[in-house]
């Protein structure tokens, strides 16, 4: 029974890759589709959470990541009413009597202990209150409807990464010294050193305006798609190149590896079962540095490409004073970011057979 | 004292790393003789030659007020430069204080200082850099609005770089004071914060040294993506950020606007990580 379900584990990974291009072909994700997806992730990580031992382990991960939250919630929530300034102070002031309401209205004119005090409370509920310059719209829906764009071009990114990244470091490692290693990690340290910005619009002048292939903004299909999530990957994709190289290069240089070439076993077979398994790990745990780097850098990304994300209301909201929607998107970039490095210290947890728990 | 000889040995062989590092110093010249070396002055409006292309009287054109691309270019270096490496030296002091702190208390000291690391580190770079400039320079703590979105800048990028620093040298401290000529010292009877500084710091300085190259590209970027997000300094003075940011809007109609200033923030980011590489080679020839 074990083995059975062992031999499943790829089935959330095969689910996942699915999403995604079904997705990346311009569809809506249907709910099964994302629900199986969901429902084999949860069922692997608990019969993994059990397998390995590893509950204690988990719920500590858990707790910490909660508080994480919590501390984060409470910094941006202070550090956001100490900013002298309010969000009605507008070029015209306004009336006294009209602010006064208007403050009232959002709980502006409590003392800030019962602000905060209402907030959290909202915050556990998942009510991250309402926009104070979309008046009425609720944050959830605001960055709820923002989300999924943003998320998908981190998940295409991610995946241009690794799979530009990951062939390139190990063709560079298995002809280590060769004209071919040097050139490619001129192009990869060429590309941890090219800024976002400057690929763009050199991406863009060129595809879209004098090739006429792909679409130069907006967020509609895969023809939109391919530019900003290649153009996203560029740097990370650099970065896992390197570091492959390196990880495969050590594990080269490995006592085991000298065995297996002193039994006569051919080369395609040692770096295939033998290298590349054991030089993935430290690869696979830099994936939590990563997405930090791609959350990052898909700001711009989303900006230059004019991708409906929530780089935007990120950036406008800070400038009007939208407390709340300021508060919602820096809580839910953390949030992402913990859930990133959650899941990949996971991952690792699960598949390095060295890290045990007892 | 920093690098070793044999690392040095090493250094001197790597003819990529110190061509970089060649190309850094020659940065660095140009940024501290910008006055001197810049054809024109630097916010010397010529609106009889607005967005010229490249030319002999302006080698690099001139941009949408008739300023002289290559002088802005030059001054753009000097900004670039200097918030890049106080950055880095600012990180650096925090870094260094707060790493040997935690790494040499240990103990709940250290976890809990590293606790609060986490938590910083869960905010990703860009949130964090905008959330602390928009802060300061809401605070009106500084009159002048040049120095203020400049300081404020230096504050943002700082508050940024200093936790990798800290880790690093929290990391090696941790190392380093189990070996034996530490523990040596301090059964002579020297005391904890003596051996810290004078056996401990003293051996982690190459890889800190090490890391330091690595954040100044680091900063160059980070310092171009608040410039693009339209928190960058303040006119007329610009960095190679507001340069590029400047640039790429118009990209299509005068390309010349944004070339020069990419170029040059290719170069240096390029120059600053090769360097990185080979120093980090020079240093610990293990990891390759």
């Amino acid at each position: 029974m074990r083995e059975v379900i062992q031999r499943g584990a790829p089935i959330p990974l095969i689910l996942f890759l699915t999403s995604v291009v079904w997705t990346f072909l311009g569809n809506d994700l249907p709910q099964t589709l994302l629900l199986a997806f969901l429902g084999s992730t949860l069922f692997y990580f608990l019969f993994y959470v059990i397998e390995k031992n590893m509950g204690a382990y988990v719920l500590r991960r858990f707790l910490e990541a909660g508080f994480t939250i919590f501390v984060i919630a409470t910094m941006t929530f202070l550090l956001l009413r100490v900013i002298p300034g309010g969000p009605f102070d507008e070029e015209k002031a306004l009336p006294p009597a009209v602010k006064a309401n208007i403050e009232a209205k959002y709980g502006l004119d409590d003392p800030l202990w019962k602000q905060y005090a209402n907030y959290m409370g909202g915050l556990l509920q998942g009510d991250l209150g309402e926009s104070y310059k979309y008046v009425g719209r609720p944050i959830t829906e605001i960055i709820g409807s923002a989300l999924p764009n943003s998320i998908q071009l981190g998940v295409y990114a991610l995946l241009v990464a690794y799979l530009l990244g990951l062939p390139l470091g190990v063709i560079a490692a298995s002809r280590h010294g060769t004209w071919v290693d040097s050139a490619m990690m001129v192009t990869a340290i060429s590309g941890v050193s090219l800024p976002s910005f400057l690929v763009a619009p050199l991406f863009v002048i060129l595809f879209s305006f004098t090739l006429n292939w792909l679409e130069p903004a907006l967020w509609m299909g895969p023809s939109y798609y391919i530019l900003p999530m290649v153009v996203l990957g560029i740097r990370p994709a650099a970065g896992i190149a390197r570091l492959t190289r390196a990880s495969v290069l050590e594990v080269i240089q490995s006592d085991f590896i000298r065995t297996a070439k002193s039994k006569g076993l051919s080369e395609r077979n040692i770096l295939f079962k033998h290298v590349l398994r054991n030089s993935l790990i430290p690869v696979l745990s830099l994936a939590g540095p990563m997405i930090a780097g791609i959350l990052t850098g898909s700001f711009i990304i989303e900006l230059i490409f004019a991708i409906p994300g929530l780089a935007k209301h990120m950036v406008q909201s800070v400038t009007n004073r939208d407390y709340p929607l300021v508060l919602g998107a820096t809580l839910l970039f953390a949030f992402l970011l913990v859930l990133a490095n959650l899941i990949s210290d996971l991952i690792i947890a699960m598949i390095d057979p060295r890290v045990k728990f007892s | 004292m920093i690098i070793d000889q044999d690392s040095w040995k090493r250094l001197n062989k790597n003819k990529v790393a110190l061509a970089s590092g060649g190309l850094i110093l020659g940065l660095i010249l140009v940024a501290l003789f910008a006055p001197i070396l810049s054809p024109y002055p630097f916010d010397e409006q010529h609106l009889d030659k607005v967005l010229n292309s490249f030319s002999w009287e302006h080698l690099l054109g001139t941009d949408n007020l008739g300023r002289d691309m290559l002088s802005r270019l030059i001054y753009g270096a000097r900004i670039s430069m200097a918030v890049a490496v106080f950055t880095a030296i600012i990180a650096l002091f925090i870094g260094i204080l707060y790493g040997s702190v935690s790494g040499w208390l240990g103990g709940w000291v250290d976890s809990l200082m590293m606790r609060a690391i986490d938590i910083l580190d869960s905010i990703p770079a860009l949130v964090l850099l905008i959330l602390v400039k928009v802060f300061f320079d809401s605070m009106g703590l500084v009159e002048n609005p040049e120095l203020r979105s400049l300081l404020g800048m230096l504050l943002a990028l700082s508050f940024v770089s200093w936790v990798s620093m800290a880790r690093l040298v929290r990391a090696q401290v941790l190392q380093v004071k189990q070996m034996a000529y530490v523990e040596a010292s301090r059964s002579m009877g020297s005391s904890g914060a003596r051996s810290l500084v004078k056996h401990v710091l003293p051996n982690i300085a190459g890889s800190v040294m090490v890391l330091l190259t690595y954040q100044i590209p680091s900063n160059i970027l980070f310092e171009s993506f608040l410039s693009f997000l339209g928190l960058g300094l303040q006119p007329p003075y610009a960095s190679w950020g507001v340069l590029a940011n400047d640039g790429w809007r118009t990209m299509r109609t005068y390309p010349h606007l944004m070339i020069s200033p990419g170029v040059a923030i290719f170069m240096a980011m390029l120059s600053f990580n090769l360097l990185g590489d080979g120093l980090r080679d020079a240093i610990d020839p293990k990891s390759k």
